[in-house]
């Protein structure tokens, strides 16, 4: 009782031609608009040279004090700049930070939503499930049907990846702030908005920071992988290692993508936390 | 005298449990007011529904003759909005057993904040009052700690200074000093000693402190299954309780 | 500028001692993902799609409910339908490889981190760079040593999905009452009974949300690993996304999905279900 295969691909097929004739003009925007974000802040990243650039970085931490975390961030930075994988790994560097601060922007306000209204929660709450049980891999393709290769899916897919883990974050922060401190702060007469902008998010903030974080690495790991549709990068390096049976290439490019991930790690973990406040957690 | 607070047969449930049934209740301007009685007799219930942190199921609460829970329609009564609940809050402050002070705050932060946020004061005008306020309940060299930093009964004193900053009329203690440890009870029933003494201010006192209600206190109530089952000035009250069940609380808590 | 350090050149005599001494080791290792991974094939392909789909809609049903038995019969019914059902079982395979192998890893090595400080102290900060780093990164010192195909695909795999059940079973063991552990002492049980017959048991539903990541880890890497001649979906999707076929693309993508629900929503249940006596049991102990 063989069924004759649905034919289901021409059917995407078709309907992706179409939704790209029609969206097209939608789609040329995005994708401008993306390009020239990520060109702007890649040519920022490497109009500074290397021994400009890692004092400048470096200096951050050690101005918080911050005396293991400086040595760590130059290592991984000195590490980078040895290996002769500067520029690549900018690119590598603005494409995580345009794919993160996009989703961030996303992700922040939408677990604000889940948090405040019952509706928002039980529509994002399986949403993010889904999202979040998808494997990495499979991101690509729809990025890559409706914009092609290049920098542009490079950056959606990456987005759509890294969004659950900010949006959970916020949520559960806003969730976890006592509720007598809220109470306390209606008693005294707050708005809706004052409540939120002034007791639930700056108590949140430790646990947003860890979303941050979070969306941070996973979209370095996206960004990686989605050199394979063009995001180019130390990812282009690792899978042309990987082709050509390369391996020390490889190996050094494979390195590099931890430095950077340790460098990010470092310089967000020193923006993060201890800024004077104690919330009680 | 127009009644400051004035419960009308006012209901409260939890699900199937009646909290409040049907209380009738009445405080006069700058009456002190104790409220004493078993746990769960709905003592915090009560102060919570005139801090409009929890809604009511039946009756009408009045503050300075005007309904609480509900706005004037021409001649019918009708749920309240927001905005008449805000305005009607304004008129109240609550100090928790908790002290709940917002822990991103230092001491002075959590007095300032809410008087611009809420009562639209200038940053000086706020720092100012926040400053007496501090200096009254005598903490003013503690007024750059966080919460953390405090001891409970320094941070149940900013509790009490940030509830006056707001100027209320009423002011709500439940058990505040229910979580305290004994040798900094004192401070905090000082404090509230003298604001009793010195301020123009009707207050309800939900305490277990048999002592301090009779000494503070114009009139004790006796509250059971959600009803005041007796009531009656201190001396009298305490020296002579009609009532079995409040004779049988009474001492209980005065043998501990 | 100093001289570039030589991580490259230093890899590749690695690579090429780890060839030369370490062969035995990694032949063995070779040998055993193939035997593995065989089997699991052939027990695929030992019985008709039909008959998998109804299996696994009946264990889907039973664990997990009717809604996720329905999605089953169609989504595993859609890949056989498109011609995908040779490249799941391939898939499916190897996933279940890598979950076997890594689990056999991470248990033993979460209880050894349990039990001993040293242990913890050493492997905590290993497996916290293991997991902060970018999937794709494992890839390379897997192809390295063990060339293309099963076995660099399911040590890639290991890398990516040890780590979280290896944690659980440590956090599940740490967690258990230390009262229930003195109250055994009493007995006079020994350190091994007490592993065995308290601590497992009290720790077993953080054991299995281990093993439910280490699924969900295995899939994730298994379709990457098409990049190193794995096969199965992954492959289809990676030759979609070069001969740019959208159609074909999403359907092997969908099917991705389809998988990664499936097992997730089945083993959270069967770890609920499985899981649910014991709550009650230790309710009743305490009451
Ligand atoms: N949010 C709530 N949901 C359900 N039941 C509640 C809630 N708040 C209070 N109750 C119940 O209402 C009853 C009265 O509670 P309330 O807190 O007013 O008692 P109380 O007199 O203040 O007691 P205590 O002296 O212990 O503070 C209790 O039985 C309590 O369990
Ligand atoms: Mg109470």
């Amino acid at each position: 009782m063989e069924f004759p295969p649905i034919p289901l691909e021409s059917w995407i097929d078709a309907a992706i031609a179409w939704l790209v004739v029609r969206g097209g003009p939608i789609f040329d925007v995005i994708g401008k608009t993306l390009s020239t974000l990520e060109l702007l802040l890649r040519d920022a990243l490497r109009g500074l040279p290397p021994y400009v650039m890692i004092p400048l970085l470096v200096a951050f931490p050690l101005f918080k004090r911050r005396f293991r975390t400086a040595a760590l961030l130059l290592a991984a930075l000195l590490l980078i700049w040895n290996l002769e994988l500067w520029r690549e790994a900018m690119q590598t560097v603005s494409l995580v930070l345009i794919a993160a601060g996009l989703s961030l922007g996303i992700a922040v306000p939408l677990g604000i939503l889940a948090a405040e209204s019952r509706l928002a929660r039980s529509i994002i709450e399986p949403v993010l499930d889904y999202m979040q049980t998808t494997p990495a891999f499979v991101y690509l393709i729809p990025a890559v049907l409706f914009f092609g290769v290049g920098t542009v899916p490079g950056i959606l897919a990456t987005m759509a990846f890294a969004l659950p883990p900010p949006i959970r974050a916020t949520s559960l922060g806003i969730a976890e702030v006592d509720p007598q401190i809220v109470e306390a702060a209606v008693a005294f007469g707050s708005s809706r908005r004052q409540l939120l902008l002034k007791i639930k998010l700056p108590l949140a903030l430790p646990y947003i920071w860890v979303g941050v974080n979070q969306c941070i690495m996973m979209s370095l790991s996206m960004v990686v992988i989605a050199s394979l549709i063009g995001a180019t990068g130390l990812g282009t390096r690792v899978v042309e290692g990987l082709s050509q049976f390369d391996i020390g290439k490889g190996v050094e490019a494979g390195v590099a993508v931890v430095a950077v991930a340790i460098a990010l790690d470092r310089l967000f973990a020193a923006g993060g936390g201890k800024d004077g406040s104690k919330p009680a957690m | 005298m127009p009644a400051m607070v004035e419960f009308d047969k006012v209901t409260k449930r939890f699900g199937s449990l009646t909290v409040l049934d049907e209380l009738t209740f009445a405080v006069k301007p700058n009456e002190k007011v104790a409220i004493i009685g078993p746990s769960g007799s709905g003592k915090s219930t009560l102060l919570r529904v005139l801090m409009t942190l929890e809604r009511i199921d039946g009756g009408v609460v009045e503050v300075e003759g005007e309904p609480l829970w509900h706005m004037r329609k021409g001649d019918a009564l009708v749920a309240a909005d927001e905005r008449h609940l805000h305005r009607m809050r304004a008129k109240i402050g609550m100090v928790f057993q908790q002290f709940n002070l917002f822990p991103h705050m230092t001491a002075i932060r959590n007095i300032i904040d809410p008087c611009v946020a809420v009562l639209k004061m200038t940053e000086p005008e706020a720092r100012a009052r926040a400053e007496s306020l501090l200096d009254m309940v005598g903490l003013k060299d503690k007024m750059g700690n966080y919460p953390a930093e405090l001891s409970g009964g320094q941070q149940q004193r900013v509790a009490i200074a940030r509830a006056l900053a707001m100027r209320p009329k009423i002011m709500l203690f439940d058990e505040v000093t229910s979580s305290l440890d004994p040798e900094l009870v004192g401070e905090v029933l000082g404090v509230i000693r003298r604001l009793a003494r010195e301020h123009d201010l009707t207050m309800l006192i939900v305490t277990h402190q048999m002592g301090f209600a009779k000494e503070i206190a114009d009139r004790v109530c006796y509250f059971d299954h959600g009803r005041i089952a007796e009531e009656g000035r201190p001396a009298e009250f305490f020296a002579n309780p009609k009532n079995e069940r409040t004779r049988a609380f009474l001492k209980a808590v005065l043998e501990v | 500028m100093i001289t570039k350090i030589p991580i490259g050149g230093a890899a590749e005599q690695l690579v090429a001692f780890v060839g030369t001494y370490l062969k035995p080791l990694v032949i063995t290792f070779i040998w055993i993902t193939l035997s593995l991974n065989g089997a699991f094939f052939w027990l695929f392909q030992s019985l008709p799609a039909p008959a998998w789909i109804i299996g696994v809609a009946i264990v889907a049903w039973r664990f997990a409910g009717p809604g996720i038995a329905i999605f089953g019969l169609l989504g595993l019914g859609l890949l056989w339908n498109q011609g995908l059902w040779g490249a799941t079982a391939q898939t499916l395979s190897l996933v279940l490889t890598g979950t076997l192998m890594s689990l056999v890893v991470a248990i033993p090595l979460g209880i050894a981190m349990a039990e001993s400080r040293v242990v913890n102290s050493v492997m905590a900060p290993i497996l916290d760079f293991l997991q902060t780093m970018p999937r794709f990164v494992y890839l390379i010192p897997a192809v390295a040593i063990l060339g293309l195909d099963v076995a660099p695909a399911v040590f890639a795999t290991m890398t990516l999905a040890v780590p979280p059940p290896t944690r659980l079973t440590a956090v599940g063991i740490g967690q258990v009452d230390p009262r229930m552990v003195e109250a055994a002492e009493a007995f006079g049980s020994t350190r091994w009974q007490i592993l065995a017959k308290i601590k497992l048991p009290l720790a077993f539903s953080a054991i299995m949300l281990g093993v439910n990541q280490c699924l969900m880890m295995s899939l994730s890497m298994v379709i990457i690993a098409s990049l190193i001649g794995a096969g199965g979906l992954g492959a289809e999707i990676l030759k979609a996304i070069s001969e740019v076929k959208a159609g074909r693309g999403l359907v092997a993508g969908i099917g991705v999905v389809v998988l990664a629900i499936l097992i997730d929503r089945i083993t959270k249940g069967a770890a609920a279900r499985l899981t649910r006596r014991w709550g009650r049991d230790t309710v009743m102990q305490q009451a």
